[in-house]
């Protein structure tokens, strides 16, 4: 393919490195881009750079933050002796929509996945560790339910209760407003492995 | 289940093909390379999602066609019909899938919903080369009919290359961490247990169908039988539980060579089911119509199961069974059939299709030829 114009070839090129992005879609985007008011264009590229340079890390939980610490781990009103360990940033914005967690936070930056070389010196695992216990009575292990996030859960279940803490783990249940007739087998059957006795 | 008809496009050697099948026996009659086998291979890829020949779908599509496509109408044993269709589209990689209509969101999502059980000339391997061929036998047939097995099985593979790798990483760096091997451990035995148990209680379950199937066939009194070749220690009967106790203790056993090797040496993955005949291992020495004949008996015994556990009659798919058995044998075969469900079977001639079978629109001749379906007139 022959580009009539290199900034046009270099944006595709930038946008084609994403991820998720294939060169179809990266050709579109850079074209929607040259069709977009000049003053849009630099408000956007103005937010990519405002990431880099205002983002950076809670020194307590790991939280992505513009503060240090973060709105979260400074707050007076959240109950410090709960922290909800989670994999990444999203996974925190998630259980915030809720409104129902008044905890902290931990976020550990992935999970373990020795076939991508990561063990536990690539996570937070260190820094959750000093945060404990103090004055945390409870730590929630919200990971992700496939096979990463569930040794990593079990991994940091060992790590923990020596500590004195109670060691938890979301439900594994059916989607809510969902129907039984509709959601998987596999999911069913695990849910009903965890069954509650009333 | 049953199919009633079926259409191909651009499938293999098949331009547009559309057949229509009969409730009882239909054999598809041809040639050598007329796409007798390809008609089969479509008729499971609705059944298991993907070719049970071919690794890749790209292999399937007919050469330089865009695209392969499989649709059929089915009936199922309480009279509800369904259409079902698969379709791959080369250049965007894509394979779509539905059912009365409506996509699917996953293609894995199709496995058990049309249960067939297939038999073909590959299938050799079953009796006669090795266990990872045994234990892909009982893991197809466990996928079609417990979704819960199958979410076991596809992450047993996955924590099981995670833990090799912690294993072999740990080799390069002369020691294993307790802390970083253990969660893996932990995953390995939870999921494995399952696999054992659930393949242990269907073992168990073939044993009687299987046996009665073979004297049948063979129309002898010899001894057969099936045994699950697992765990040292397994025993008939033992619960998840149990068998996750003593896959620990293995596991502990092997330790040293496990760490040594950099692979994990005990489990599921490594497990097989022994077939005796005569009182000794059937691999080692049955002759080739023998192995055919445990290997249909076998077959029998995957119907049933199937049938008991979904409630729902599988679809026997036959590929060149007749070419290894006597006449008897082959007789009796057929007759069997002709009591049962519905059958799609493959014969070069139909001489090898002897017997009494009334041939008409319940048991139907089709001949292939050339990647066409038309009757077949003697
Ligand atoms: N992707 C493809 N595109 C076109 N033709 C194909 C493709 N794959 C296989 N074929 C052709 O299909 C034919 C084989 O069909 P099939 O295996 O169904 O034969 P068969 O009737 O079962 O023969 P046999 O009695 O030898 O088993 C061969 O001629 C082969 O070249
Ligand atoms: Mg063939
Ligand atoms: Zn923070």
């Amino acid at each position: 393919m022959i580009y009539t114009s290199e900034a046009l070839q270099q944006l595709v090129e930038e946008f084609a490195a994403l991820p998720g992005i294939g060169r179809k879609t990266a050709l579109r985007l850079a074209l929607h881009i040259l069709k977009q008011p000049r003053e849009d264009v630099v408000k956007m590229a103005r937010a990519l750079v405002n990431v880099k340079d205002k983002i950076s890390w809670c020194s307590v939980c790991s939280n992505i933050t513009e503060t240090d610490p973060c709105v979260i781990c400074s707050s007076t009103k959240r109950d410090p002796r709960i922290i909800c360990v989670v994999e990444e940033p999203s996974d925190v914005l998630a259980l915030e929509k809720t409104n129902d967690f008044k905890g902290l936070y931990h976020v550990l930056g992935g999970a373990l996945s020795p076939l991508d070389g990561i063990g536990p010196e690539e996570l937070k695992v260190g820094e959750l560790l000093k945060r404990l216990p103090g004055e945390v009575t409870e730590v929630i292990l919200a990971l992700n339910p496939n096979v990463e996030g569930e040794a990593t859960t079990m991994y940091l279940t060992r790590l923990l209760k020596p500590l004195g803490v109670q060691v938890s783990r979301l439900a594994r249940g059916l989607p809510v407003g969902g129907n039984l007739e509709f959601t998987d087998e596999a999911t069913l059957s695990r849910a009903l492995e965890g069954r509650i006795t009333l | 289940m049953r199919i009633t008809s079926l259409r191909l496009r651009t499938f293999r050697n098949h331009d547009d093909t559309r057949i229509e099948f009969g409730g009882g026996i239909n054999a598809l009659i041809g040639r050598n390379g007329q796409g007798k086998t390809n008609i089969l291979e479509a008729v499971s890829y609705l059944s298991l999602g993907k070719s049970f020949f071919a690794a890749l779908d790209t292999q399937v599509v007919q050469h330089n066609a865009p695209f392969f496509d499989v649709h059929a109408s089915f009936v199922s044993d309480n009279g509800r019909a369904i259409e079902a269709s698969i379709t791959f589209a080369v250049q965007e990689g894509e394979k779509a899938v539905r059912i009365n209509g409506s996509p699917l969101e996953k293609v894995s999502a199709i496995v058990g919903e049309f249960p067939a059980v297939l038999l073909s000339p590959d299938h050799g391997g079953i009796v006669a080369s090795g266990p990872a061929e045994r234990r892909k036998f009982l893991d197809i047939m466990l996928c079609q009919t417990s979704a819960r097995y199958l979410n076991d099985l596809q992450e047993y593979r996955r924590i099981l290359r995670q833990r090799n790798r912690v294993l072999l990483d740990a080799r390069h760096q002369g020691g294993v961490d307790a802390g970083v091997l253990d969660p893996w451990t932990e995953a390995l035995v939870d999921h494995g247990s399952r696999i054992i148990q659930k393949r242990m209680e269907c073992t168990g379950f073939l044993q009687e169908p299987f046996m009665t199937a073979y004297t049948r066939l063979a129309g002898t009194t010899e001894p057969v039988g099936l045994v699950y070749a697992g765990l040292h220690g397994l025993a008939a009967g033992m619960d998840a539980k149990a068998i996750g106790a003593l896959y620990h203790e293995r596991l502990h056993v092997h330790r040293h060579d496990e760490q040594r090797r950099g692979t994990t040496l005990v489990g599921p993955h490594r497990d097989d089911l022994e077939f005796l005949l005569r009182g000794m291992n059937a691999q080692d020495f049955a002759s080739q119509g023998e192995h055919k004949t445990l290997l249909i008996a076998l077959k029998w015994a995957e119907v049933l199961y199937v049938r008991t556990v979904r409630d729902e009659t599988p679809m026997l798919l036959l590929d060149d069974v007749f070419a290894e058995l006597d006449s008897e044998r082959a007789a009796r075969v057929l007759g069997q059939l002709e009591e049962n469900g519905q059958a799609i079977l493959t014969a070069t001639d139909a001489g090898l299709l002897a017997g009494e079978i009334a041939w008409d629109t319940h048991h139907r001749r089709l001949r292939i030829e050339r990647g066409t379906c038309a009757p077949y007139t003697p």
